[in-house]
């Protein structure tokens, strides 16, 4: 019974609230494009570290496919928030545009790293740069 | 992806039953030591001095509220000290038949190697500080552990790492499964411990199996692996006071310690280390509320 109580305190404090004004609308929204910035800063340096042969096929493959879990999860929590006026709308697609690109690339890495083809996964990565300051880019605008 | 849980769940449990108590604490012990690759690539990065600055300068991140940087102190206070770790090493104790003359290994142990522990977490805290933050990277898995190992030894560094990072929770599930049998058998007065035969302490080893199973289970779900280790350990540091003060109490009491009880410099240290503990355990569950468990 304490245990369950537990489960449920800690399932309730890490729930995603909905954003109730602008200013918090754009907080998730900074939010996610950090936690995005993160993943796609991963892939990034995993995709690096291949190159210069510093790490192991299965490593590439598994690391790869938890970055694009983690962009799949962040893309998916945001899409889920409702946004409350107008301000928000514009927020809300400028940042879903560059969502979109960042799954569908980290998505397009963990193919190539599964099928351990080093020309494929270096051109699947050749987004990740300008994602990168596309992501940052957003972050300071809406801090 | 997870199909090969319920083979390790079985490799611990045969793990268990078969090998001698003091047998698991050295084999893993000793080859956890694979981990130290973290303190040497930190120090081959030659990057260090970046630390400095920020270690000398005890404040939140930019960007970081005061209640998020003590929500994590408390995460780490928790990690480096949890209150099942009292059980395994008490029991221990009682299962390898300690003496007096084991007090220098395990002021060794206490002196030597629970720094080596710290240094290590440093190391890999370190590593993230220095190849990871710098880009936005947040730790939210293991894997991302590995990168800065692997970017200055490549290969072969990545591996001792892997080997070292296996071993290490390899060798926490052990302690864990075994922790939960001595726990709930010395509570409820069982027989329990490795030192007997199985047969003479069946509810012990039953508690072990069903708590393999559930942590296999739990793992065979969707839930993060990661969070769920962040939230045992914030909620166990709020626990802390309840199995340090008993120590505590046991420490200072000549029946049990004959002449080797606390002298009053180390019983200074002691109770203000307990006053800490129940600061932090105090203000657990507020902050976990406050931050949004650190979000």
């Amino acid at each position: 019974m304490r245990r369950a109580a537990i489960f449920v305190f800690v399932a309730l404090v890490a729930c995603v609230a909905p954003a109730r004004s602008f200013g918090s609308f754009q907080g998730k929204a900074n939010a996610t494009a950090k936690d995005m910035l993160s993943a796609v800063e991963t892939a990034r340096l995993t995709v690096q570290l291949t190159q210069r042969r510093k790490t192991f096929s299965p490593f590439i493959s598994t690391a790869l496919g938890e970055t694009e879990r983690d962009g799949d999860a962040i893309a998916g929590a945001f899409d889920s928030v409702q946004p409350p006026d107008a301000r928000s709308d514009k927020i809300r697609s400028d940042l879903d545009q560059i969502l979109q690109l960042a799954t569908s690339t980290l998505s397009n890495l963990r193919i190539a790293a599964r099928r351990t083809n080093l020309v494929q996964l270096t051109g699947a990565a050749k987004p990740l740069p300008a994602l990168s300051e596309q992501l940052q880019h957003f972050i300071e605008v809406n801090q | 992806m997870r199909a090969w849980l319920p083979l390790v769940a079985l490799l611990v449990w045969l793990t268990i039953w078969r090998v001698r108590f003091s047998a698991i604490e050295k084999f893993y012990g000793l080859l956890g030591l694979a981990l130290i690759v973290t303190v040497i690539a930190l120090i081959h990065s030659g990057q260090t001095h970046i630390l400095w600055p920020e270690a000398k300068h005890l404040a939140p991140p930019k960007g970081e509220g005061l209640p998020t940087y003590f929500y994590f102190g408390i995460a780490l206070l928790g990690a480096a000290m949890t209150p099942y770790e009292v059980f395994i090493f008490s029991s221990g104790a009682v299962e390898e038949g300690w003496t007096r003359a084991d007090l220098m290994v395990n002021r060794a142990n206490v002196y030597i190697g629970f720094p080596l522990g710290g240094i290590i977490s440093l190391a890999l805290m370190g590593g993230a500080a220095i190849f990871l933050a710098p880009r936005g990277i947040s730790v939210s898995h293991l894997s991302q552990v590995g990168l800065p190992v692997s970017a200055v030894f490549g290969k072969i560094g990545l591996a001792i790492l892997l080997f070292g990072m296996g071993i290490a929770i390899f060798g926490a599930a052990l302690e864990t499964a075994m922790s939960a049998g001595y726990i709930l058998s010395q509570y409820f007065g069982w027989q329990w411990g490795k030192f007997v035969r199985p047969s003479e302490a069946p509810r012990f080893h039953l508690t072990v199996l069903v708590t393999i199973l559930l942590g296999a289970c739990l793992a065979l779900t969707t839930v993060d692996p990661v969070k769920v280790t962040e939230y045992s350990i914030v909620l166990s540091a709020a626990a802390l006071p309840l199995t340090y003060f008993p120590i505590l109490v046991v420490a200072n009491d000549p029946d049990y310690m004959g002449d080797k009880t606390n002298s009053p410099p180390l019983n200074a240290i002691a109770f203000a280390y307990l006053v800490l503990l129940l600061v932090v355990a105090v203000a657990t569950i507020p902050l976990m509320i406050v931050t949004k468990a650190g979000q």
